[in-house]
C-alpha cells in the first residue's frame, strides 16, 4: 500500500510539474464538457493538455492526463493517459478489492452539424498498457478485463440563452466475463450503454457551473459493495471552473463525481455505492 | 472579495456534496472474484479428527486452511479453535429402560469430564433425552407404557447453560422408563435438539449420542418392528431420514455416538460400491429389528467397510446396559482440539460439497489434514 501511494504522489508531481510548465504558454484554454460528458463542438485552436486527480475517501487517487487537437476539419483527436491503482478501504461483500488498470484513450470527434442543435460522433479506443484487474484481496485471485475497449458516442448539444444543453448518448464495450486466476468465471460490465444529460452554464466571465447525470440503459456499470456483484448506478457529476487568470487563461476545476475517470470507458463506469471523489483538473493551451 | 463569493460558495457547495456523498472507503472498483461465485455469505463448518489425521495442533490460524467448494477454493475468514470460540455440549441421550446404568454412568463423570474444560473461554452444556417420543411430543402414554402400569410421562431437555449445576440438575431428573421394544428416536432428537435448542454463539457444537439400540428413519412407520407400543395417531416416530440429519449436521455440528457395535452389519462391498467414482451414497446400515445405526452420523462406519465420511465425530461401542463413563469415550481431545472454521460462499449457494484442508508445521515437521465433509446443507 505504502508504495501504491509513493506511485500516486509521483504521478501527482509530473502532472503538476507539465501543467506550471505549460502555464506561461496557455491561450484561452476552453472547458466546453461536463465532467462526464465532452462537448458536441470539435476542438479548435492550439493544442490543449489537459490534467486531472480525482481523490477518493478512501485515500486513493486516480489521475488522468492528456492532450486535445483540433486534427481536421471540425474534427477534434484526443489522447489521454489514465492510471487506476487503488484498494479501496472499505470491503466490497466483505473482501476489500484492489483495482488496477492504465489506458491509453484515443479518440476521435467529428463534428457533423450545426445549427440549433450541434452533434458529433465520437468513436474510441482504449488501450490497456497493464491489464485491468480486479482483485480479492483476500484470496489474492484476480480478473483481467481486456486488452482494448472500444467506445462510441454520439453528442448532441444546443444552447439556451447562455446555458448549453448535453445529450450524449454512448457506449463502451468491456469484457462481459473473465476467467479469474482461480478459473472461477467472473461476470462483467458487458457492453455499457447509457445516455448522458448534462447542463453547463456561465455564472460570469470567469466562472461556470456544470453537471451531468448519465442512465445506463444497457449492461452493468458498477460492483454491488454488499454482493460484488456488478449491476446498474446512475453516474453523476458536478463541477465548477474558473478562468484562473486573464494574462495566463488556464481554467481550474474543481468536481466531485462517482466516474471512474474522464475516458469514454471509465466516463461510463460508476464506482461501488456511490462513492464519490473531490477531483480537481487543470486545462491549458500549448 | 465580492467577485471572489461565488467561487467560494460553489467549492464550499462542492466539498459538502462530496462529504456526503462519499460513502466510506470506496473506490472504483472492477470486478473481481469471489468465494465460488458472484456475490458471497459466509458459511461455518466445524471439524475435528477421526479419519486418520493427527489432532490438529492448538493456534493454528485461517492461512493454515484451505476450503473448496464444489471444489472451487474459497476465501478462508477465520479459525477459531473450540477453546478460544466456545464450545458446546449436548447430551442426546436414551433414556429408555434398559439405559439406567449408562444415565448412571454419565452422572458419575461428568463433574471429572466438565473439569477438562476449564481452560476454554466459554462452554455450555444442554442435553435432551429421547426413548420413541422427544420433548415436542409433550406429556404421552405411548412412549411410557413399559413397564406394564405406567400411565403417562414427558421426555425433557435442558437448555445451554455455563454453568455445570443446570445439566447435573437435569441429569438427576433423569429416570430409565419406557422403550420395551426397538429402535428409539435419536434422530429425531438430534433434529429437534438443532432446531429448538437455543443454540449460543459459540464455535464448535458437539453432541453425545447415548442409545443402546438403532434409530427409527422415517421410511419404518409404526407398528415398530416387535409391534409393541405405536403411536396412538399412527404417524411414524421419525419424520427423518438417516442421510437427512447427516446432511443437516455436517459442518454444523459434530455427533459422536455411544452405541452398539454394528460392525457385521457393514460390508466392504457395499463399501466399495459406495465409494466407486460418481457412486451417490445413502447412509443405509439398518440392522433389522433393531433400526439404523447412527455411528454413520458420527465417524461414518468402520473404517474398512465406510460408504462415507460422518460429522467427524468419534464412535464409542456400548454395551447392552453398561455403564457409560464420559472421560473413557476418547472424544475428549477431539473435542478441545476441533476448529470451527469460517469462509466465504456465495449468497445462493444452499449446500456443497466441503472440504477443508489443514497445513501446518509441528515439532518441526510438515502436516497436512484433510477433512472431506461432503454434501453440507448451509
Amino acid at each position: 500500500m505504502q508504495m501504491l501511494k509513493q506511485k500516486s504522489f509521483l504521478w501527482l508531481l509530473a502532472v503538476s510539474a507539465v501543467l506550471v510548465l505549460l502555464l506561461p504558454q496557455a491561450a484561452t484554454a476552453q472547458t466546453d464538457g461536463t465532467p462526464n460528458l465532452k462537448s458536441a463542438r470539435a476542438y479548435e485552436g492550439s493544442p490543449l493538455a489537459w490534467g486531472e486527480v480525482r481523490f477518493w475517501a478512501s485515500s486513493n487517487e486516480t489521475i488522468a492526463v492528456g492532450v486535445t487537437d483540433d486534427v481536421g476539419d471540425r474534427l477534434e483527436g484526443s489522447i489521454g493517459l489514465l492510471d487506476i491503482d487503488v484498494s479501496g478501504r472499505d470491503p466490497v461483500a466483505n473482501v476489500v478489492r484492489a483495482s488496477k488498470m492504465r489506458l491509453l484513450a484515443v479518440d476521435l470527434k467529428q463534428q457533423v452539424s450545426e445549427g440549433d442543435w450541434t452533434v458529433a460522433i465520437n468513436p474510441g479506443l482504449e488501450f490497456a498498457l497493464s491489464d485491468p484487474t480486479g482483485t480479492n484481496t483476500a484470496s489474492g485471485v484476480s480478473a483481467y478485463w481486456g486488452d482494448v475497449i472500444p467506445t462510441l458516442g454520439i453528442v448532441m448539444e444546443r444552447l439556451y440563452d447562455d446555458s448549453t444543453l448535453i445529450i450524449n448518448p454512448k457506449m463502451a464495450k468491456w469484457r462481459s466475463s473473465s476467467v479469474a486466476t482461480n478459473n472461477q468465471v467472473v461476470k462483467g460490465f458487458g457492453t455499457v450503454v447509457g445516455i448522458g444529460v448534462g447542463l453547463r452554464k456561465p455564472v460570469n466571465p470567469r466562472l461556470q457551473l456544470s453537471a451531468d447525470v448519465t442512465a445506463i440503459i444497457c449492461g452493468r456499470n458498477t460492483v454491488n459493495e454488499n454482493t460484488n456483484r456488478v449491476e446498474k448506478d446512475l453516474v453523476w457529476g458536478i463541477s465548477a471552473s474558473y478562468l484562473v487568470s486573464d494574462t495566463r487563461p488556464t481554467w481550474l476545476t474543481v468536481f466531485t463525481s462517482n466516474a471512474f475517470g474522464p475516458t469514454g470507458a471509465t466516463s461510463l463506469l460508476a464506482t461501488p455505492d456511490n462513492a464519490a471523489c473531490f477531483g480537481v483538473r487543470l486545462d491549458s493551451t500549448f | 472579495m465580492r467577485r471572489q463569493l461565488p467561487v467560494l460558495s460553489v467549492v464550499l457547495a462542492m466539498l459538502i456534496i462530496m462529504v456526503c456523498g462519499c460513502s466510506g472507503g470506496l473506490s472504483p472498483t472492477l470486478p473481481s472474484p469471489d468465494g465460488g461465485g458472484g456475490g458471497s455469505d459466509t458459511g461455518s463448518s466445524t471439524i475435528s479428527t477421526t479419519s486418520g489425521v493427527d489432532l490438529l495442533p492448538y493456534g493454528l490460524s485461517a492461512t493454515n486452511f484451505e476450503v473448496t467448494l464444489n471444489g472451487d477454493k474459497t476465501v478462508v475468514l477465520d479459525a477459531i479453535p473450540a477453546r478460544d470460540g466456545g464450545v458446546s455440549i449436548c447430551f442426546i441421550f436414551d433414556t429408555t429402560g434398559s439405559m439406567g446404568n449408562a444415565i448412571d454412568g454419565v452422572k458419575e463423570s461428568i463433574v471429572e469430564f466438565a473439569s477438562e474444560f476449564t481452560d476454554f473461554e466459554k462452554v455450555y452444556w444442554s442435553g435432551m433425552e429421547f426413548g420413541d417420543g422427544t420433548p415436542s411430543d409433550g406429556i404421552n402414554t405411548w412412549d411410557f407404557s413399559f413397564p406394564p402400569g405406567l400411565t403417562e410421562g414427558e421426555r425433557t431437555l435442558v437448555q445451554p447453560s455455563q454453568d455445570l449445576n443446570d445439566l447435573n440438575t437435569w441429569l438427576d431428573g433423569l429416570v430409565a422408563i419406557g422403550g420395551g421394544d426397538w429402535p428409539e428416536n435419536p434422530l429425531k432428537a438430534l433434529m429437534e435438539a438443532k432446531a429448538t435448542i437455543n443454540w449460543p454463539e459459540v464455535g464448535a457444537r458437539h453432541f453425545i449420542t447415548i442409545i443402546d439400540v438403532g434409530a427409527h428413519q422415517r421410511d419404518v412407520p409404526p407398528p415398530d418392528p416387535d409391534q409393541n407400543y405405536p403411536r396412538p395417531d399412527g404417524e411414524p416416530f421419525c419424520p427423518w431420514m438417516g442421510s437427512e440429519v447427516l446432511a443437516a449436521f455436517r459442518g454444523w455440528g459434530i455427533i459422536h455416538a455411544v452405541s452398539p457395535d454394528y460392525s457385521a452389519n457393514w460390508t466392504e462391498a457395499e463399501a466399495d460400491a459406495a465409494n466407486a467414482p460418481g457412486a451417490e451414497v445413502t447412509p443405509s446400515v439398518v440392522i433389522p429389528e433393531q433400526g439404523w445405526d447412527i455411528r454413520e452420523l458420527a465417524d461414518g462406519g468402520p473404517p474398512e467397510s465406510r460408504t462415507h465420511e460422518g460429522t467427524g465425530g468419534k464412535w464409542t461401542e456400548l454395551l447392552f446396559r453398561e455403564r457409560v463413563d464420559l472421560n473413557e469415550l476418547g472424544i475428549l481431545d477431539l473435542i478441545r482440539q476441533s476448529y470451527t472454521i469460517v469462509y466465504r460462499k456465495p449468497v445462493d449457494m444452499t449446500s456443497a460439497h466441503v472440504v477443508i484442508t489443514a497445513s501446518y508445521i509441528e515439532d518441526g515437521v510438515s502436516k497436512t489434514g484433510t477433512f472431506d465433509l461432503g454434501e453440507v446443507t448451509f
